[in-house]
């Protein structure tokens, strides 16, 4: 009898612990968070498999917050401004946002998955001539057009802050970028992007 | 744990503008126009302008031959951030009218004995065998008259995103781009038993062509081609002529052009796309085939053969032959030849044979345009 109380207890301190561990982990993404990440043109972005050499690359900041959270899972929102420089063709500012859904475990681990929508202001590295409908043209440095934007993103990460006092999520993300300009060329522009940062929560006691 | 408020502040970005006016230059060329000073010729200035403004192309250039009438002019610009005044001299790359120059090349070769156009192209690229489906099916021909069923790399998505991304990373080596685009991609239906457009199919035929000849490509149609006919403005390599118009397209879909040269620049030297003309040039060139003397009278026979009766629509197979479209009464009758367009511009050469006259536009803008100015042209007495 005492030994079975005594094997009923430590289970239920592991579970207590477990559950502890969760709810550790999961409380760190419900707070808003500032998301710092360098990314550049995936490999295989063309579909085709082959890698491709000469990579383009970019910054992305933004934020992130929690709406719902149990147990190992939550819901969140980000919001995105990024940059990113094509080769030799354009530079874009992108402000995306799109609801997260997140998998977190107690040893710190997690996994997310991000669909949302985003605005981009695509800068051509060229200047741009407006037909004026008369057979002339007028100049415009910077030829600039911004399509909307669907985003898609698959991303994993691990929080350090279980192995040592600094408090932030390091994460790998592959996004794929869907620009909603149509023509001849680009019925769907897509981008396929690699990113890796860091996310720190805003807190000061955490 | 009290978490942070935080708040996003948006950066607006402000973009400085410096707009100015583009001098649209003289708007017909002084290069050449000497030698076309024909009673007609006010009539033909009137419709280019036209067609150019209809267009908002930044430059077009036409020229047209009949006997005893020959006309070439241009309007408009071939480089606007110069104000450079487009001349009937300036050079397009002339897109998909150089599958005229790569079929020429694989008769010639048939007639020299090197190349059987019936024969399987798995016999000359055995390469291919396990990379490109049916490749020990199709024959030369069916390559030449996009019988064969290769996927046309031109519209994959993949090849789109590299060329709106990153031209230099375009591999234009026949091989390399059929392994790029092509490899294990399913055919699009047995060898003969469909039509569809592929460049990737002249490209196996470029690549036929520097295996048998051990040559480059671009090398054996200057050797056959480009010099006997004795096309000075022509070429397939050296594409940093001074001389060249310049391409542009309209992305945005909002009036606003961007040059766009370098979108395709990839394509210069290639079996599908890769002459850089003139329209005097290319009025040679037509001369020069449908006259009989770059090819036998039996050669030409079989590339203008169009396998379809009479009532058949010049469509598919009954609208394209060995290398060159065909279009059935036309408001100047029949007429062999071949469209071109790369991104930013678009291109057109008909010979009319009845008439035994040749038309030949270029614009440096690209999108749908009516080319019945050209016939307007021709038509008038």
């Amino acid at each position: 009898m005492k030994r079975n109380l005594k094997r009923k207890m430590l289970l239920n301190s592991y579970l207590l612990l477990a559950i502890m561990g969760c709810q550790h982990a999961t409380e760190a993404q419900q707070l808003p968070s500032l998301k710092v990440s360098v990314l550049c043109q995936g490999f295989g972005h063309s579909l085709s498999g082959v890698p491709n050499p000469s990579l383009s690359y970019g910054l992305r900041v933004g934020t992130e917050w929690s709406y719902f959270t149990k147990g190992i899972f939550s819901v969140g929102q980000d919001v995105n401004l990024g940059w990113y420089v094509h080769k030799r063709m354009q530079n874009s500012w992108m402000v995306s946002t799109a609801p997260t859904i997140r998998l977190a475990t107690k040893g710190g681990f997690e996994a997310y998955f991000s669909l949302g929508a985003g605005k981009a202001v695509n800068l051509m590295a060229q200047n741009g001539y407006k037909d004026n409908g008369d057979g002339t043209f007028t100049r415009e440095h910077h030829a600039f057009y911004s399509p909307w934007l669907l985003t898609g993103s698959l991303g994993i990460g691990y929080n350090l802050g279980k192995r040592s006092n600094l408090n932030m999520t390091v994460f790998a993300e592959t996004q794929t970028i869907a620009e909603l300009v149509r023509n001849q060329y680009t019925p769907v522009f897509p981008h396929h992007l690699f990113h890796i940062g860091a996310r720190i929560p805003f807190s000061s006691n955490f | 744990m009290k978490p942070t408020n935080f708040f996003i502040v948006s950066t607006c970005l402000l973009f400085s503008s410096c707009a100015g006016e583009v001098a649209p230059g003289p708007e017909v060329s002084d290069c050449n126009t000497s030698a076309y000073e024909v009673p007609n010729a006010t009539f033909y200035e009137s419709l280019l302008k036209e067609y150019w403004i209809e267009t908002g192309s930044p430059g077009v250039v036409a020229m047209i031959s009949q006997p005893g009438n020959t006309w070439a002019g241009a309007v408009g610009q071939a480089d606007l951030e110069n104000g450079t005044a487009m001349q009937t001299c300036h050079q397009f790359q002339i897109g998909s009218i150089s599958k005229m120059f790569t079929a020429a090349t694989v008769l010639l070769l048939q007639e020299e004995g090197k190349i059987d156009i019936d024969e399987k192209v798995s016999t000359y690229l055995p390469q291919l065998k396990g990379n490109i489906e049916h490749v020990d099916r199709m024959t030369v021909r069916q390559l030449l008259n996009h019988t064969a069923g290769v996927p046309d790399y031109y519209y994959m998505q993949a090849y789109t995103f590299d060329m709106m991304n990153d031209p230099s990373s375009i591999k234009r080596s026949a091989n390399e781009a059929l392994r790029k685009y092509n490899y294990g991609k399913k055919a699009d239906f047995f060898p003969g038993e469909g039509w569809n457009y592929s460049n990737s199919g002249y490209v196996m035929l470029g690549w036929i062509i520097a295996e048998v000849t051990k040559k480059p490509f671009e090398a054996v149609v200057k050797e056959k081609v480009i010099d006997p006919v004795g096309l000075t403005d022509t070429y397939m390599v050296d594409f940093r002529n001074p001389r060249r118009a310049k391409n542009y397209v309209d992305l945005s879909g909002k009036g606003v052009l961007i040059e766009s040269s370098k979108y395709d620049d990839g394509v210069i030297g290639t079996p599908e796309g890769g002459v850089v003309s003139t329209v005097q040039d290319l009025t040679a060139f037509a001369r020069g085939l449908f006259a009989g003397g770059l090819l036998t009278a039996e050669s030409l026979s079989e590339m203008m053969f169009v396998p379809c009766g009479p009532d058949a629509i010049d469509e598919g197979v009954c609208g394209y032959t060995l290398g060159l479209s065909y279009w059935k009464n036309t408001a100047y009758g029949d007429a062999f030849g071949h469209s071109g367009g790369e991104v930013g511009m678009e291109s057109l050469l008909l010979f009319f044979v009845e008439h035994d006259a040749v038309g030949v536009f270029f614009r440096n803008r690209n999108g749908p345009s009516r080319k019945q100015f050209l016939f307007d042209m021709l038509l008038k007495e």
